[in-house]
């Protein structure tokens, strides 16, 4: 394990004192709803406050005001960002006279579906997205995480989702290998003690079904294998399926 | 001069089978009926006149088309308008190649699609969109002609947190643009050259940590950059910062 430092001299934001949530004006467009906290953060009241919205290559930023005079402006129509149903928030505080960042909260992602987030970081966000042709799914690696992207044009795939236990079956567990090839084969990340990207967060609830972590390339694919059917083992997605026919 | 129009669902269509024909082998044929049909296309609810001009870049079409659809209600999400747009000046969007054919290029670039990559690539609505966000700096990004996107556009329209950010859009003006020859300027892009225009992407990359570049002006911006951008630099800017150095 490694430790980090911090080369920025920045404060830190927590992501639980950011809070946002998503819902469609009557005309359809994604609006969202920041409300923040800054209790223990340690900047002075005039420090400038800015929330960024993205999603990919889109990107759309509100001017909020100040930490003394928390203000988001009236239009929170998130217009320019890609039709989603995910989108991600930075929270961002600023020194006005210096243009300098004194804190960030970043990577704060926010579903349609799961509307509010208060400081949890879902390791597997879900896009509903009508461009993936002829895949019903597919893990997209961006530079803050997966994302687990599902094709809207299989009928009720938003239910289908959440409680198809067939479908957890077949996707979750694959899911998870991919992600952790990913992370260990691909990219040949190392887990750092108290790093906050995105794969040590996949690599500490990995470890909570096989530990230690492994040393080596070597032994990485074994190491996924047993986490893989660890999870299977905890999840039980083939005796949910086979309840779940009976019942029907 | 004609009344501009808006394709419909059933002219879009018909545009993409148009696109695959070409593709396929098929002649152009100017003008074609989808344009004036009302099966295919409406005229706007109230009449603009646009002309069939040549442009010599991508510039001098966004400030034409920001002329003409001054007073068209959301014009630049409009697909309809956009699509009729690209087939209205469709020699200059797909112009015959040297080998004497037309190769359009994927969809996206004369009907607007929405997401990601594709988002800002149609030839005529992203320089418009761009002439609209940044005025006359937009010179640099929407330098070349209407059919090509150019190296600073492929280089920086990846990321919309750079693309929208104006003090750095006019940073990159004052650095690359060359003023007398009215062009960007020699080596600005080319990546053995110090300074060059990669080289400011992973600086300006490296600075936002630390830096809320976004709300900062560009001769703010220009200020931070490291000495290999000191050739680069407009030479009134230069003299400030030696005598402040």
């Amino acid at each position: 394990m490694l430790r980090k430092l911090n080369f920025t001299e920045r404060a830190r934001m927590p992501r639980s004192n950011v809070r946002v949530t998503l819902r469609r004006d009557a005309g359809g467009t994604l609006v969202f709803d920041p409300r923040l906290s800054f209790d223990g953060v340690g900047v002075p009241p005039s420090t400038r406050v800015f929330v960024e919205a993205y999603y990919r290559t889109s990107f759309m930023r509100f001017d909020c005001g100040s930490v003394e005079n928390f203000a988001p402006p009236d239009d929170r129509r998130l217009t320019d960002i890609d039709s989603t149903s995910l989108v991600r928030f930075r929270v961002k505080l600023v020194d006005a006279d210096e243009h300098r960042v004194v804190a960030v909260a970043d990577d704060i992602v926010v579903s349609e579906e799961k509307p509010e987030v208060a400081g949890r970081m879902p390791l597997l966000p879900v896009s509903f997205t009508d461009s993936l042709g002829e895949q019903a799914w597919r893990i997209a690696f961006e530079p803050n995480g997966p994302v687990l992207e599902l094709n809207t044009r299989i009928d009720n795939i938003k239910e289908v989702a959440k409680s198809d236990a067939a479908f957890f079956a077949l996707v979750y567990p694959a899911a998870v290998r991919q992600v952790l090839t990913q992370i260990l084969l691909v990219d040949e990340q190392a887990a750092h003690e108290d790093g906050d990207e995105w794969w040590n967060y996949w690599l500490r609830w990995a470890a909570r079904f096989s530990a230690p972590l492994p040393t080596d390339a070597d032994d990485a694919p074994l190491w996924i294998d047993e986490v893989v059917e660890a999870f299977c083992n905890q999840q039980t997605p083939i005796a949910r399926w086979r309840a779940a026919r009976s019942d029907g | 001069m004609t009344k501009l129009r808006r394709l419909n669902a059933k002219g879009i269509e018909e545009f993409r089978g148009f696109l695959q024909r070409i593709r396929d082998g098929e002649e152009f044929r100017a003008s074609p009926a989808i344009l004036y049909t009302d099966d295919y296309s409406q005229r706007l609810p109230r009449p603009v006149e646009i002309a069939p001009r040549r442009f010599a870049s991508k510039f001098e079409a966004a400030e034409y088309l920001a002329g003409v659809l001054a007073d068209v209600p959301a014009a630049s999400d409009d697909v309809g308008l956009w699509s009729w747009l690209a087939l209205f000046y469709f020699d200059q969007v797909s112009p015959v190649g040297a080998e004497g054919k037309r190769r359009p290029r994927e969809d996206y670039h004369y009907i607007p699609s929405g997401e990601g990559w594709h988002r800002g690539r149609h030839l005529l609505a992203g320089p418009y969109k761009l002439y609209a966000m940044h005025g006359a700096t937009a010179r640099l990004l929407l330098h070349p002609p209407v059919h090509q996107h150019g190296a600073f556009l492929y280089d920086l329209g990846f990321r919309r947190d750079l693309i929208t950010n104006r003090g750095l859009i006019e940073s990159i003006d004052l650095l690359y643009w060359d003023p007398k020859r009215n062009r960007p300027r020699r080596g600005a892009t080319t990546a053995t050259r110090p300074g060059n225009l990669r080289r400011l992407i992973a600086v300006i990359q490296q600075l936002d940590f630390n830096y809320d570049l976004y709300g900062m002006r560009a001769e703010e911006i220009l200020r931070l950059l490291p000495s290999e951008f000191d050739p680069w630099r407009p030479p009134p800017l230069l003299r400030v910062f030696a005598s402040s150095a």
